[in-house]
């Protein structure tokens, strides 16, 4: 197993009349993309200002770096909230500063890099306007650049993707991938799933101020497949279903003249695609056959539905 | 830097380079003296012009010199050029309706009764102010009485005025018998005075810091700061700030009131003969009681009465006690504002927590006027000791003089602890109101944050 950069265990938090957090525990491997899942008002913000230092935990431990966490994590951590706003009235560049300098940093290296940044971000002109004269999309960039400033070890953006516009949305995304590459931790906070299916690498998946599920990506999806299929082909429908013995389901066909595309799903477990494909092979020809592999969303779903079955 | 400190130059920064800031430093002395003046200039005048007709049917008051009646005494009667007042003698009753017709403005009319019932009609047109009766009643008061001892005590008003007797009683503290004091209450309303000025400046730069932190809270930029600072750190930063602002503030009015006063006094020195005291305010040395100072202060009524005042207070102890209830006022009531202020979406929903707020300040301000009438009541120790209007009563009581130390040390004791006590209290509820958005907090909401 692969170093964590963060390790929460049992993590329990309440307030005056709900539990936010129940048990919870998280552990994120250095270097990658983590994914924090659920629906709004799981938890999924109280876990992270406790991981910021914001709030405190009941019960539970929260280890960064194989360290216990301390106020001296602060500078190791960049925060981008789902809240998110800066001074209106403050010149931009003076603001950045601050912030960087809030963090710990020294203002001469803070500028030098600021500079750097607003050259990358094509806003250097920008740095002696008010954020009030800034669009929208300007002071996002700008709050992208102040949380990863100080260069920290872990990143976390809780719904970073929420109020950017596209154009943004891929920039940021691209900046993600970029500090990845580099060597960055990233935890990704976000109640649209798929999202970041696409970016992240292991995810946790919180409800109701419980942990569901985690794991990696991959297992993940191993774990929901369902051993469904779908085939196209072209040939008799009903030899094809008739061929279908208890063994499978026929879920979905779409005919279209001769051409057929079908989900099957193979019930008995000691099966697999060659029992299918053997099966069916005498009766049609077919053109392409791929799996069916569930989306974050639709695991998400199950999980839920599941657990909400349960109780 | 230590990071309140960062946050502390911030806060002190943005405010002292804005604008308004400088404008408020410069103009609020001079509308200050304005105001001042203004109030005092509009009191003493009657825009309006009063055109008096005095029916002085019996002739008491006045007499008839080649068909012209003439008062008796024309130095009290004269029309002065500057007065909005013209005085009309005649014998003859004039009708209502003649009255009203006529140019006259007031019509006033006494006669040999007047002596027995004490009461003289005035018909208006238009109420005059109570200045102007007034001015009316004592000039036929003086008149009258005049009248009185030359008629019935045979006496000339120059011999009465001889015997005349002027009682001023001189309170003297039993334990400070050498210390001279006939202007213990004008130097309690100096002390008002100044206290009207923490109490405008606490509100001032409490709300100053409440905006500050819904400023925060709205931008939403509060979340992002507290992951690099503690809430506590953000909130003490804020206060001290902005308590720094208003100190800095404090200072430039000073070194403006001293330049305009001094300005000022040279004015007065060059219109009357008081070069000796212009000269001694300069070099702020005591006065002393000689006689040209003591006429030439007797002359400007009761400015010098006031200035007289304020050169037998303790500047020293005053003004080290203004800056600490200053300091102390504004550290209890600011952090009570700024938990307000985290508590809430928008300024507007403020007020349900500023109201409770503010009244224990109206009330000290209202009840320093009684603490004047008897500073060394029990109310007046009471509310000089706690803490939510002692610096306001305590100043007061400071500027009269009329004070035990044991009750200044404890009010300075307790107010100390009250803000250490409401800092922590507040810092716990704005730690959990800034991230609190879209909920309408109650009291009871509150109690449970601080028992988070």
């Amino acid at each position: 197993m692969s170093k964590l950069i963060l390790e929460a265990k049992h993590i329990v938090k309440n307030y005056a009349s709900h539990r936010a957090l129940n048990d919870v525990s998280i552990a994120v491997p250095e270097k990658t993309i983590f994914g924090l899942l659920g629906p709004n008002g799981a938890g999924k913000t109280s876990l992270i200002r406790i991981i910021n230092q914001i709030t405190g935990p009941d019960s539970g431990e929260i280890f960064l770096d194989g360290e216990l966490l301390n106020r001296a994590h602060i500078k190791d951590i960049g925060y981008l909230p789902e809240e998110r706003g800066l001074y209106k009235k403050m010149k931009v560049g003076e603001q950045a500063l601050y912030l960087a300098q809030l963090k710990g940093m020294d203002k001469a290296v803070a500028k030098a890099k600021l500079m750097d940044w607003f050259e990358r971000f094509e806003i250097s002109e920008w740095w002696n306007k008010k954020v009030d004269e800034l669009s929208k999309g300007m002071a996002q960039k700008i709050q992208f650049i102040t949380t990863v400033l100080h260069e920290p070890k872990l990143l976390i953006l809780d719904e970073p993707f929420s109020g950017f516009d596209p154009i943004n949305t891929n920039l940021v995304k691209s900046e993600i991938l970029r500090l990845k590459e580099k060597g960055t931790s990233i935890i990704l906070s976000t109640h649209n799933m798929d999202s970041v299916e696409e970016i992240c690498d292991s995810i946790a998946l919180i409800n109701k101020s419980e942990k569901l599920l985690d794991g990696t990506v991959k297992d993940i999806k191993d774990r929901f497949k369902t051993q469904t299929y779908e085939l196209d082909f072209t040939g008799s429908i009903i030899g094809f279903t008739n061929a279908l013995w208890t063994n499978f389901e026929l879920l979905e066909k779409e005919t279209e003249g001769d051409n057929h595309k079908c989900k099957v799903k193979i019930l008995n477990n000691k099966m697999g695609l060659n029992e299918l494909l053997s099966a069916t092979l005498p009766e049609v020809k077919f053109n392409s056959v791929s799996e069916v592999v569930p989306s974050m969303n639709d695991i998400f779903i199950q999980v839920i539905e599941a657990k909400n079955a349960q109780s | 830097m230590n990071k309140t400190s960062l946050i502390i130059k911030r806060e002190y920064l943005t405010r002292v380079t804005k604008k308004s800031f400088l404008i408020v430093t410069f103009l609020v002395p001079f509308l200050f003296v304005a105001v001042f003046a203004g109030v005092i200039a509009l009191g003493l005048s009657d825009s309006t012009n009063h055109n008096v007709l005095v029916v002085d049917s019996s002739g008491i008051l006045s007499n008839n010199i080649n068909g012209k009646i003439i008062p008796f005494n024309t130095e009290r009667w004269k029309n002065a050029k500057d007065s909005s007042i013209v005085y009309n003698f005649t014998h003859e009753e004039m009708e209502v309706q003649a009255f009203l017709d006529s140019d006259y403005t007031l019509k006033i009319s006494v006669d040999d009764q007047t002596v027995n019932d004490e009461n003289v009609p005035m018909l208006y047109k238009e109420l005059p102010s109570s200045i102007i009766s007034n001015k009316i009643e004592n000039n036929l008061q003086d008149d009258f009485q005049e009248y009185t001892w030359e008629t019935f005590l045979n006496v000339k008003p120059e011999e009465y005025k001889k015997a005349e007797v002027n009682i001023d009683l001189v309170e003297q503290d039993a334990e400070n018998l050498d210390v001279e004091d006939p202007h213990l209450r004008t130097r309690g309303w100096i002390g008002y005075g100044l206290s009207l000025i923490i109490y405008m400046t606490i509100f001032l730069f409490g709300s100053l810091v409440m905006r500050g932190v819904l400023e925060e809270k709205m931008s939403r930029i509060v979340e992002v700061l507290i992951s690099s600072v503690k809430p506590f750190q953000l909130l003490m930063g804020k206060i001290i700030g902005v308590g720094l602002v208003g100190l800095t503030q404090f200072i430039l009015w000073i070194g403006l009131f001293a330049v305009i006063s001094a300005v000022g006094i040279g004015i007065i020195s060059s219109q009357t003969d008081v070069s000796e005291l212009a000269a001694q305010v300069e070099n702020g040395s005591v006065i002393s009681k000689d006689a040209s100072l003591e006429q030439a202060l007797a002359s400007m009524g009761q400015a010098g009465d006031y200035i007289e005042a304020a050169f037998s207070m303790n500047w020293t102890l005053v003004a080290l006690c203004f800056i600490f209830y200053f300091l102390g006022g504004y550290l209890l009531y600011g952090s009570l504002m700024a938990a307000a202020g985290s508590a809430v979406d928008a300024e507007a929903d403020s007020q349900q927590f500023l109201v409770p707020i503010t009244i224990p300040l109206i009330a000290a301000i209202m009840l320093s006027q009684l603490v004047i009438v008897n500073p060394e009541s029990t109310i007046a120790t009471v509310f000089s000791i706690f803490p939510l209007t002692s610096p306001i009563i305590m100043l007061v009581r400071v500027s009269m003089g009329s004070f035990e130390w044991w009750e200044l040390a404890l009010s300075m004791i307790v107010l100390i602890a009250t803000f250490i006590g409401t800092v922590a209290l507040a810092g716990k509820i704005y730690r959990t109101g800034i991230l609190m958005y879209g909920k309408k907090v109650s009291y009871r909401e509150l109690w449970k944050w601080l028992k988070y």
